[in-house]
């Protein structure tokens, strides 16, 4: 057994995969701390998916339960949970917004009246719905990346720790993100032709 | 090259736009790349500008026992299936461990008439250094080889002092050096069910542990066989010592100008011969040795300590025993900030303390939970917490069955005219259910109208 090769792990990642060991020993203690950890985070990410409060909250309750049926399949190789409960969470939001069907615009309009923002109602929906409409089109890495620098507010760095990469692998999600949205999100005129190859 | 502008511009407004600058102070910056900016500046702006509302704490309290609900559902049906594999594991496991624990480099001493008593077990015994703590596992580094494994602890796990003495699993703690004994476990290639656990070295070396751990050590370094009961309560006076008591004395190398004198103090430094404490008396140095006991463990800077030591003639003391003050109390939460927790116990709110040592065994509390806190009582007034332990507020109910559903683990007991219906699967069952049983009821807790029973005891 190779250790002193497995062991070239930062003491973060050590202290992750122990209460994944333990998660997958069915520790309550565990799920009680990856649940405290990461449901504002999951909620927060699901919420710029479906821009409804209560969605938000019941597919942030799903996600941990689906975490933990899935947590004995789960092996880390030291990339953060929370990488895992946002593809769960992705997945999850998709799951939720097919559902919804044709529907799902006339159902953002009635949620808008939820949404606790002080902003003109009317502009906060649209708002979502550009969104949501824009995330539709990203990968869940991409997604991660757009919600940790801009909704949560991370640097670079901090994205990258949380993601398992390094600082330009962020640039690079993160470019290609904004490339896909921004005729949704950027408004404006076409810029479609003068982009970097990377 | 025009092109590298462009990305050194867009990544260095995108962190302007991060942290809150407007869009047309970033395209300002940059006039060159105005145009082709804005697109993606806007887009960014516009997701930085979006107000996540926060959760409701029903829906996040809901989610929570949700998720513990089912975390305990599968926990005991796992424990039938890893009963079954423990069986198979006796059968077959030994040659596998063997091979394992060969490479692992661990001491291996197997077979009959061995440490455990005639145990046909293949077992290993090693030195580590604790790393993290849970209350069903140990995470430890092999001070031998380096190696990291989990301990897996039950029932059967016996801890012991530097001694050999008895003490308990809240006495073990991150940082602690440990001699090991274990088996390895059918759980893994890197868990050990764990059978001993012993502060210190092994049995076999002698049981002082050495002076460089004798004296006090920084916080998290924790002397062998800390007996929480020994530390006076926080409304006690220290006993004082009778005159029959004959501590191991040091031996003091100026004369002593009293005899023995009790005071309390906060730690302000600690070095490898001597505590400097803040008393009533003023700062003070205490001196200690390899004979100075700590019966609650080693002190640490910040935290408060009883003193029981010889005045010297330059007004320093000789300790004999230093202990560190531990308080327990109950309360309930009501602010969480951080690590830090307000617990309000009896009226008053206390400032619990927490850090990467404290054990949360029902995992973290939150605002509006019971908690039992097991802490050191600090010099600034707060606690550091050793333990603390979220309470279940336990609800009961006593009633008469009037439907057994076996298949089902179901009961249904008519409370005061009420039927209510209660799964006793995951709970412990006393006496034999039947209808027209009576019965006493603790719940666990409730989902979907369904009362999932802690304990299901017949009383008539």
């Amino acid at each position: 057994m190779g250790a002193s090769g497995a062991i070239a792990t930062t003491r973060e990642q050590d202290e992750e995969q122990f209460l994944i060991q333990r998660a997958q020993m069915s520790d309550r203690a565990a799920w009680d701390e990856i649940f405290q950890v990461n449901y504002h985070r999951v909620y927060a990410f699901v919420f710029t998916r479906v821009g409804d409060r209560e969605a938000a909250e019941d597919i942030a309750a799903d996600v941990f339960v689906e975490a933990w049926k899935g947590i004995r399949r789960f092996t880390y190789r030291g990339i953060p949970l929370i990488s895992w409960l946002f593809q769960i969470a992705h997945n999850q939001t998709a799951d939720f917004l097919r559902k919804r069907g044709k529907q799902r615009t006339e159902t953002l309009v009635d949620d808008g009246a939820r949404i606790a923002d002080p902003r003109d109602e009317a502009q906060s929906v649209a708002e979502w719905q550009s969104v949501s409409a824009a995330f539709k089109k990203l990968t869940v890495e991409q997604q991660q990346v757009l919600f940790s620098r801009f909704v949560e507010g991370l640097s670079l760095a901090e994205t990258g720790a949380a993601m398992g990469k390094g600082e330009n692998a962020i640039k690079a999600l993160e470019f290609r993100a904004l490339k896909s949205v921004r005729r949704i999100l950027g408004g404006g005129p076409s810029v479609e032709g003068q982009e970097v190859a990377r | 090259m025009r092109d590298q502008e462009f990305r050194s511009a867009l990544d260095e407004c995108l962190e302007l736009i991060r942290q809150g600058k407007s869009l047309e102070q970033c395209a300002k910056a940059y006039p060159r790349h105005a145009d082709r900016l804005m697109p993606f500046l806007r887009s960014a702006a516009t997701l930085r500008g979006l107000g996540v509302p926060e959760p409701s704490t029903t829906s996040m309290q809901q989610a929570r026992t949700k998720l513990l609900t089912r975390v305990a559902e599968g926990r005991g049906k796992e424990a039938a299936v890893l009963r079954g594999i423990f069986k198979f594991a006796n059968l077959t496991g030994v040659a596998v461990a063997a091979i394992f624990v060969a490479g692992m480099g661990f001491v291996a001493a197997a077979g009959p008439g061995g440490l455990f008593g005639g145990s046909s077990s293949s077992h290993v015994e090693f030195r580590a250094t604790i790393i993290s703590s849970s209350p069903t596992l140990l995470y430890v580094q092999n001070n031998d080889n380096s190696q990291y494994v989990y301990l897996v602890l039950s029932n059967q796990t016996r801890y012991q002092d530097a001694n050999g003495h008895a003490i308990g699993r809240t006495d073990v703690h991150v940082r602690d050096r440990v001699f090991v004994r274990a088996t390895p476990s059918s759980i893994g290639a890197r868990f050990f069910d764990t059978h001993l656990i012993r502060l210190g070295g092994p049995p076999s070396e002698p049981t002082a542990p050495p002076s460089h751990e004798a004296t006090p050590a920084p916080e998290g370094t924790k002397t062998p066989a800390p007996e929480a009961t020994d530390a006076p309560k926080p409304t006690e006076k220290p006993a004082t010592p009778k005159p029959t008591d004959k501590p191991a004395t040091p031996k003091p190398t100026d004369k002593p100008v009293s005899d023995k004198v009790e005071f309390w103090g906060v730690v302000l430094g600690i070095s490898e011969t001597s505590l400097s404490l803040q008393t009533d008396m003023g700062n003070v140095i205490v001196h200690v040795n390899g004979e100075t006991q700590y019966p609650a463990g080693h002190p640490f800077v910040g935290v408060k300590v009883w003193v029981l030591g010889t005045k010297q003639a330059d007004g320093s003391f000789i300790g004999h025993k230093i202990t560190v003050k531990t308080i327990e109390f109950m309360g309930q939460v009501t602010a969480v900030d951080g690590s830090t927790f307000i617990v309000n116990a009896d009226g008053y709110n206390k400032t619990v303390q927490t850090n990467g040592e404290t054990s949360f065994p029902n995992g973290v509390p939150v605002v509006g939970d019971t908690v039992g806190v097991y802490a050191y009582k600090m010099g600034d007034g707060s606690y550091l917490a050793k333990t603390m332990v979220v309470k279940a507020v336990v609800t009961t109910f006593t009633g008469v069955i009037v439907e057994h559903m076996p298949g089902e683990f179901t009961i249904k007991v008519d409370v005061g005219g009420t039927i209510k219906v209660v799964c006793y699967e995951f709970g412990q069952v006393q006496g034999t259910l039947a209808v027209g049983a009576k019965v006493y009821v603790e719940v666990d807790h409730e989902e979907a109208g369904t009362f999932f029973a802690g304990l299901v005891k017949v009383i008539g």
